[in-house]
């Protein structure tokens, strides 16, 4: 896959389960047994998308958390078309977090729109309690023209209806749609080409 | 762009945390995370000169550094040699990696991606050496039929170009060499039934010359 039409960039805490994410929208799997693995510096992985009778590439960066990847980090979210904030729906400080990125993409990359995602909504079951509450985040999604998602890589609820969203958004644009049919075209051609000259 | 041995910095941002390296180079107080984050850029240079210098930041830092910071050194270390086209250190880096951490996903992908580069590299030797034989054949054997050109495009494509066009063209010239031949062949077969036929109506036995391996020359 060497085009991608559309680059998402995740971003966030360490340990708030962005590739989690990657990896159950990319590859419907999630591995309960695998012990927590701080991703080095990016991870880069592509999924296929059908919009609107469409194809669209998805190229997804999933970047480090913890801090000290930070400077990395900015370099992944430039030229992003969405940006995935994620926080974990019971630690407040990684709201925090989540809105750290926000302000400095709203900055920074004016283009990039910006879906906050509340992961590991399977824990809720078990009886802890939302952190922030809900509802706290819901106004400040509203405030900033953000949507808002409650996410469980575990059992994949809502994961692709957050990528399908996305997905819809960035071809509601008639000029993505028309970038990405150029694109289709070209490749159609040159499968056509090879001839024995 | 999937592939993270083929990212490559832009210059912008390696001249950016080179500043910052280099400002605390001269206060003489280098934090960890400055020249952590030069060395992330080096290794992902187009330059040897600077990967290879990212090694050696990247070195330093492992030896110097706590155990968390080990694990991030030797991934962008079995990077930055597998660029440079030390694999054997590289696959160290990695199994040194997985040895400690078996199941990182983001090692064993790196892990595949050199071996596959390497596969690739063997490849490419074979398919250069394929290239000049049968380019040779069809000079001596096959002179009209085949084209000089061919092989000369082999040649030329050795010495003029870089690594990965030398593959392609290769392997293209390689295609279309065998794309003539099989022409060549279906052409022979069209004549040696035609002088089948005549065999046949005139009672002589009438042969088409076949093409003699043995007149190859010994040494190139």
């Amino acid at each position: 896959m060497n085009r991608v039409d559309l680059k998402v960039v995740l971003l966030g805490n360490a340990a708030v389960g962005k590739t989690s994410l990657v990896e159950r929208f990319v590859n419907e799997r999630f591995n309960e047994s695998l012990s927590y693995q701080n991703t080095i510096g990016a991870a880069f992985a592509a999924k296929q998308m059908q919009v609107n009778g469409k194809r669209l590439i998805v190229g997804i960066w999933d970047t480090a958390g913890s801090e000290k990847y930070d400077a990395m980090s900015r370099i992944y979210y430039r030229g992003a078309k969405a940006a995935i904030i994620c926080y974990d729906i019971i630690k407040s400080n990684t709201f925090q977090r989540a809105k750290f990125w926000i302000r400095e993409l709203r900055t920074v990359e004016e283009g990039c729109k910006i879906y906050i995602c509340a992961t590991k909504n399977d824990i809720l079951e078990h009886g802890a309690v939302p952190s922030p509450d809900i509802n706290v985040v819901e106004t400040y999604a509203a405030g900033i023209q953000a949507k808002f998602f409650i996410t469980s890589s575990k059992t994949g609820e809502n994961v692709a209806e957050l990528f399908n969203e996305i997905a819809q958004d960035f071809m509601s644009d008639p000029n993505n749609v028309q970038k990405v049919e150029e694109v289709i075209d070209i490749s159609n051609e040159s499968k056509g080409t090879y001839c024995c000259q | 762009m999937e592939d993270v041995l083929e990212e490559v910095v832009s210059s912008d941002d390696l001249k950016k945390f080179e500043r910052i390296y280099n400002e605390q180079l001269r206060s003489s107080v280098i934090t960890q995370k400055a020249q952590f984050e030069y060395a992330w850029c080096l290794v992902r240079s187009k330059y040897s000169a600077d990967i290879r210098k990212g090694i050696m930041l990247l070195e330093d830092l492992y030896c110097n550094h706590s155990d968390s910071e080990k694990r991030d050194c030797l991934y962008y270390l079995a990077i930055g040699n597998a660029r440079i086209k030390e694999y054997t250190k590289a696959l160290n880096y990695v199994r040194s990696f997985l040895q400690v951490e078996p199941g990182n996903q983001q090692v064993q992908h790196l892990e595949t991606l050199i071996k596959k580069k390497m596969e690739k590299e063997g490849l490419y030797g074979m398919a250069i050496a394929g290239g000049v034989i049968i380019g040779i054949a069809s000079i001596l054997g096959l002179s009209f039929a085949m084209d000089y050109q061919m092989l000369s495009l082999c040649v030329k494509s050795i010495c003029e170009y870089s690594y990965e066009e030398v593959l392609e063209k290769t392997v293209a010239n390689i295609v279309k060499i065998i794309r003539k031949e099989k022409e060549f062949e279906a052409k022979t077969n069209e004549h040696q039934s035609q002088l089948n036929k005549i065999s046949k109506m005139s009672g002589i036995h009438v042969s088409y010359p076949q093409f003699n391996y043995q007149l190859l020359p010994k040494n190139l």
